[in-house]
């Protein structure tokens, strides 16, 4: 479904016309379907893209509100540098401190490991020497709204059905219609729910047969 | 980039009061400040770094109320309570963190000063929530209860050294205390005019060639960049060398009509919905205690979803080689030598 037919959907069970709305104007269920987009997006995190990061002499911590040139960062996913075609490995300040030099901070070369520090911060290991070199950085974000009536979120029809849940509990909290509203959130929950379990499942590790107690994830 | 204003009309809009009949811009205003606190304290998204820099003591005012009586453009150094070490015997108890301070100002301390105080204790950051991780001359340092300090030097608020750990839990919320005293100054550079102006002429600071004779450094090399950008200009020439630096999680700016949120726009609209619960929870008309709690429960999981994001890249699984996990933990206590208390013949 695009933006137009979940927009007249909405009208629909709000009971408006759906060519001349009267209550409610195109722009408000809008913007209430965008908020429902933007909240299965936050809570399943399926929008991933990657941005550029190139390297400067003596910054070792990028700040991801900025330096991924748009403010949709959710969270940090993989970081590689394709100068050296090696993976940066996820690594934690105390990692660093008690198990390699301990002045790790002076360190210069070729990055080799990423750190994060707080939710907006993404630190390098070791420090890159002089301005060059880049690393490709993975992330979740929020997807780009949808603004024409064509736009269409690009996940299965099957979870449209949410965003309108949505809209219709974010406009009739907007009435005080609280029963009704609460209603419906509770179905959205559901599609949310189903949303993130498809979303997560993409990929699933099966279990192997094997003569030994380990895992391939170590002692359990 | 969101604004306070808009966020502001925002909540008006979904409480259904646009003509702020009953909540006023204001009073939500006071919300969202009150909520992206709360978020920030919770969630500790945000992190910061900060220099207690090892510098010789410069005292200008003795009790705390004098401070009042700055004037614009006068240079606030710290309280003092006696002048030489061997005062130390006679002063009360409290004012021993003052330390002895032997000038009043920055540059009879660069130039005229034979015997040089430092201080332990310093004043943390007053946006700091939480301390992270803590160095000296890039060295992490220990955080330590002052039981073991007392235990393993009596000393300790004495002893001058290097800083090899800190303490947090004796001298009062916001206060940090070096363990040991430095008792050098920090690596620093020279700036000619402490009080004026900004800086212009970075030669020494850096043999590297200046590029022309008009306009401000913008970037000096051994110092980090000011953004990811080319652009912007040093601010304050940082030096690690001997000198403790706090990693640590701190508070958001104090929003304002000019000043944006800190935080990307979706995370925007999870203070959005703080003030939407406590406007619907408030006593008098348009109260909606259960619409409120509603908003509640997204505020709280809001929160749950950035702790989690934050925490993701150290928790992650791995697979390894072998059945030998990563030997990665906490720090090994210290302990007493193994014949510690046992008679030695």
């Amino acid at each position: 479904m695009n933006l137009g037919q979940m927009r007249s959907a909405v009208l629909t069970r709000l009971g408006e016309d759906t060519v001349a709305p009267i209550y409610w104007s195109d722009d408000d269920v809008n913007e209430a379907i965008n908020d429902g987009y933007e909240e299965l997006s936050d809570a399943s995190e399926w929008y991933e893209r990657s941005a550029n990061i190139p390297f400067l002499s003596n910054l070792r911590y990028f700040d991801l509100r900025t330096a991924l040139g748009d403010d949709t960062f959710l969270s940090p996913r993989r970081a590689f540098n394709p100068n050296t075609n090696w993976w940066l490995k996820p690594s934690d300040p105390r990692d660093l401190d008690f198990h390699t030099y301990r002045r790790w901070e002076i360190n210069l070369g070729t990055p080799q490991r990423i750190i994060q520090r707080g939710l907006f911060y993404i630190g390098i290991f070791p420090l890159q020497n002089g301005d060059a070199g880049l690393m490709k950085f993975w992330y979740s974000a929020m997807p780009p709204a949808l603004i024409t009536d064509a736009d269409e979120p690009p996940f299965p029809q099957e979870f449209h059905q949410g965003i309108i849940e949505y809209a219709l509990f974010d406009l009739m909290g907007q009435e005080s219609q609280t029963s009704k509203a609460l209603v419906h959130w509770e179905q959205y929950q559901k599609i949310e729910n189903d949303f993130i379990q498809y979303v997560n499942k993409r990929i699933s590790t099966d279990r192997l047969d094997s003569l030994h107690e380990i895992s391939v994830l170590g002692r359990q | 980039m969101k604004f306070l204003s808009s966020v502001a009309s925002d909540v008006l809009k979904r409480l259904g009061d646009t003509s702020e009949k009953i909540w006023s811009t204001t009073e939500v205003r006071n919300y969202l400040q009150e909520g992206y606190d709360q978020l920030a304290m919770q969630s500790l998204c945000f992190w910061s770094q900060a220099y207690l820099d090892d510098k010789l003591t410069t005292g200008n005012f003795t009790s705390d109320f004098e401070s009042d009586w700055f004037d614009g453009g006068d240079v606030r150094y710290r309280r003092f309570a006696y002048t030489c070490l061997l005062d130390a015997d006679w002063v009360a108890e409290g004012d021993l963190d003052y330390g002895p301070t032997n000038h009043t100002a920055g540059w009879e301390g660069l130039t005229y000063i034979t015997e040089a105080y430092y201080v332990a204790l310093e004043d943390l950051p007053d946006d700091l929530y939480e301390i992270e991780r803590s160095t000296w001359n890039y060295a992490r340092i220990e955080p330590l209860r002052s039981v073991e300090l007392e235990l393993n030097d009596s000393r300790y608020q004495l002893n001058n050294g290097e800083v090899l750990g800190y303490a947090q839990d004796k001298d009062g919320l916001g206060k940090f205390r070096k363990w040991r005293i430095p008792s050098a100054a920090a690596d620093t550079y020279m700036i000619t005019d402490p009080c004026r102006g900004i800086l212009r002429n970075p030669s020494d600071i850096s043999t590297e060639t200046v590029h022309g004779s008009w306009g401000i450094p913008r970037r000096i090399p051994t110092q980090p960049a000011v953004a990811e950008t080319w652009w912007g200009l040093p601010r304050r020439p940082f030096k690690d060398g001997h000198n403790t630096k706090v990693e640590y999680f701190s508070r958001g700016k104090t929003l304002n009509t000019d000043q944006p949120f800190d935080l990307p726009d979706r995370y925007v609209k999870y203070v959005r919905h703080y003030a939407l619960w406590k406007a619907l929870e408030r006593n008098g008309p348009g109260q909606d205690i259960k619409l409120g709690q509603h908003w509640k429960g997204r505020f709280d999981d809001g929160v749950a979803r950035m702790i989690r994001r934050r925490q993701s890249l150290t928790s992650n699984r791995q697979r390894v080689l072998g059945d030998t996990l990563l030997p990665f933990g906490p720090p090994p206590r210290p302990k007493y030598p193994w014949n510690y208390g046992q008679v030695v013949r």
